[in-house]
């Protein structure tokens, strides 16, 4: 039992270290390390052997520090909760996250396998590394294994998650363990049969799973952002989870390797670089066979069997719905709106609406009118509006009439929203405007009358609760109402 | 004749090339399944900009696509394109 528990004292000394650190320093110390990384790829080329192992090095155990500081609140919960032993976890191939803007020369996936036999049956299997005598990833692999070496006394089996005993599952230095279920939870969506399957097996074992998050829930990660614990990005990028004998194309691996590194990178400056990066298509084709999971509206989700062991102070009433999602209309269709307990949230008072509860009443009116007017009226969506508006990126002085290149292009953006309709044969269109944090709604009246008709007369209403924010002047670039 | 012998070169492409376009332009192409599920388009992405999974709708030709949707149900061609959305928020 001691020496069970010795990995864990290890971990909490350290933990305990950083349980005071305050989240502002992490990130300047995410930030700082980053520069680091961003120094050390410049100069790689130009350093010799010894600084850039020296720079590795440096940077590895600094990272390490990073990954525990953000993980303090989870680790704790490993403290509180003494392992009892177990069976040894075998250990998943560490992947080494690649940066997506590496140059192309190290552009490579770093698989260190850290023993033989070790490699998980069903994990994420990323093919041996084009290693090629590449300087910097053989340096980083052998920085791993000695890493790796390190960390080992410090890992655990029991998931710091999920909290409970695994035997599958992959370490991670200097952080502890994470079972596969959570890993999967957290990489939600990335290897969506692979998770079905999982589902389903959990499903036929009564498995009890998942006490925070949801994969099919939309903001299941937030409640941990603000509290600056788990990093939701820390775990993901599992873009393959099939079987190692799986073929697998180099493009599908380069991408799980990138994926894998979008953790701990949150910073503006990053993303930015990432959208900046090759046009090239990703691939997204590991798994064939789709499951076709639990449909919104489902109660599959919310029927499993749950368990909180925390208190968690972000989570309101809305908890019990956790994980269902509606569709509304039921039966789906084009346009159809998913509403999830996050967006009932929203209703409570002094929340902000948003798109989806509009866009979800919006539709409720349609569908609740009789036959005769709905073939009168047309609904746009919450975005229309945005969409119609947004800045075209033209000069401001060109024409703005509504004959001129800047309405052409606006035009041109939504010209296929209502493809197969004639909006001028409507009497009334509705449009929902969003804009500085508030709603309104125009409603264009008779848009395709005769001007010669007195009896019909093209208009516009605009309903606002509120004088100034969306007065014509301020909220239109286009034309004044 | 032409249009027999096209058929199955379009059935065959199991694959769609998919531009996601976000609303300052930046586009992110993706290749999918037909058959896949857009679920995972849409989480690589979110991913990828290191954005939170709810924070962005993605539209097709104005309308919202659900998770569970495929290129298939939505009748994707090649180079079918998806805006995606900043989620909006507003008092009323």
């Amino acid at each position: 039992m001691s020496i069970a528990n010795q990995p864990y004292e290890l971990l909490a000394n350290r933990v305990h270290k950083q349980f005071v650190v305050d989240p502002e320093i992490t990130m300047g110390a995410l930030n700082e390390l980053e520069g680091k990384m961003d120094a050390i790829r410049t100069h790689k080329n130009t350093l010799t052997d010894e600084e850039l192992e020296k720079a590795y090095r440096e940077l590895g155990d600094q990272e390490l520090e990073t990954n525990l500081t953000s993980m303090r609140r989870t680790l704790h919960q490993v403290i509180l909760r003494a392992p009892d032993g177990g069976a040894k976890a075998p250990e998943r191939v560490r992947r080494m996250p690649q940066r997506p803007m590496m140059s192309q020369g190290a552009k490579q996936v770093v698989a260190v396998q850290t023993g033989p036999g070790r490699r998980r049956q069903t994990g994420a299997v990323v093919p041996a590394a084009p290693q090629s005598g590449s300087r910097p990833g053989s340096l980083k692999g052998e920085l791993q294994q000695q890493q790796h070496g390190k960390e080992k006394a410090l890992s655990g089996q029991e998931c710091l998650s999920c909290n409970r005993h695994r035997s599958n599952g992959e370490e991670y230095p200097g952080v502890g363990y994470i079972c596969d279920e959570c890993h999967d939870a957290q990489g939600a969506g990335g290897s969506g049969a692979d998770q079905g399957r999982r589902r389903t097996r959990e499903a036929a074992t009564s498995y009890i799973e998942e006490d925070d998050f949801d994969p099919d829930t939309r903001n299941y990660r937030q409640p941990r952002l603000k509290e600056g614990g788990l990093p939701t990005n820390n775990f993901y990028g599992k873009m393959d989870a099939s079987g190692p004998a799986r073929p697998q194309s180099r493009g599908a691996a380069q991408d799980s390797g990138e994926q894998t590194f979008s953790r701990t990178r949150q910073g503006a400056a990053t993303r930015k670089r990432i959208v900046e990066q090759d046009n090239e298509p990703i691939t997204l084709d590991d798994t064939d066979d789709e499951e076709a999971g639990p449909g919104p509206g489902s109660l599959a989700d919310a029927a499993q069997p749950r368990r909180s062991q925390r208190s968690n102070a972000f989570k309101g009433p809305m908890q019990r719905f956790e994980g269902l999602k509606a569709l509304y209309p039921p039966c789906g269709g084009p346009g159809a709106v998913e509403i999830t307990p996050a967006d009932m949230a929203r209703l409570n008072p002094e929340e902000f609406l948003n798109d989806t509860i509009i866009d979800f009443f919006m539709r409720h009116i349609w569908e609740h009118l009789p036959e005769e007017v709905k073939a009168r009226c047309y609904f746009f969506n919450s975005f229309f509006w945005k969409k119609l508006t947004e800045k075209s990126g033209l000069s401001s002085t060109l024409d703005n009439g509504p004959r001129g290149p800047v309405a052409a292009a606006n035009h041109e953006r939504v010209k296929k929203w209502t493809k197969g309709l004639d909006i001028f044969a409507m009497d009334f269109l509705f449009v929902p405007i969003h804009d500085h944090l508030h709603w309104s709604l125009l409603i264009v009246c008779n848009p395709g009358a005769d001007p010669e008709d007195t009896s019909r007369t093209p208009c516009m209403l605009h309903l606002d609760s509120m004088t100034g924010m969306h007065h014509p002047s301020c909220l239109l670039h286009i034309h004044d109402v | 004749m032409a249009e027999t012998d096209q058929k199955p070169d379009i059935n065959a492409s199991e694959h769609v090339n998919i531009r996601v376009v976000a609303q300052d332009g930046n586009v992110v192409q993706f290749k999918i399944k037909k058959k896949a599920q857009l679920r995972k388009l849409m989480t690589a992405y979110t991913e990828r900009l290191g954005l939170q999974e709810g924070s962005v709708i993605f539209l097709y030709d104005g309308l919202r696509i659900q998770r569970e949707q495929t290129p298939n149900d939505l009748g994707m061609e090649e180079e079918a394109q998806l805006e995606v959305m900043m989620a909006q928020e507003g008092g009323g």
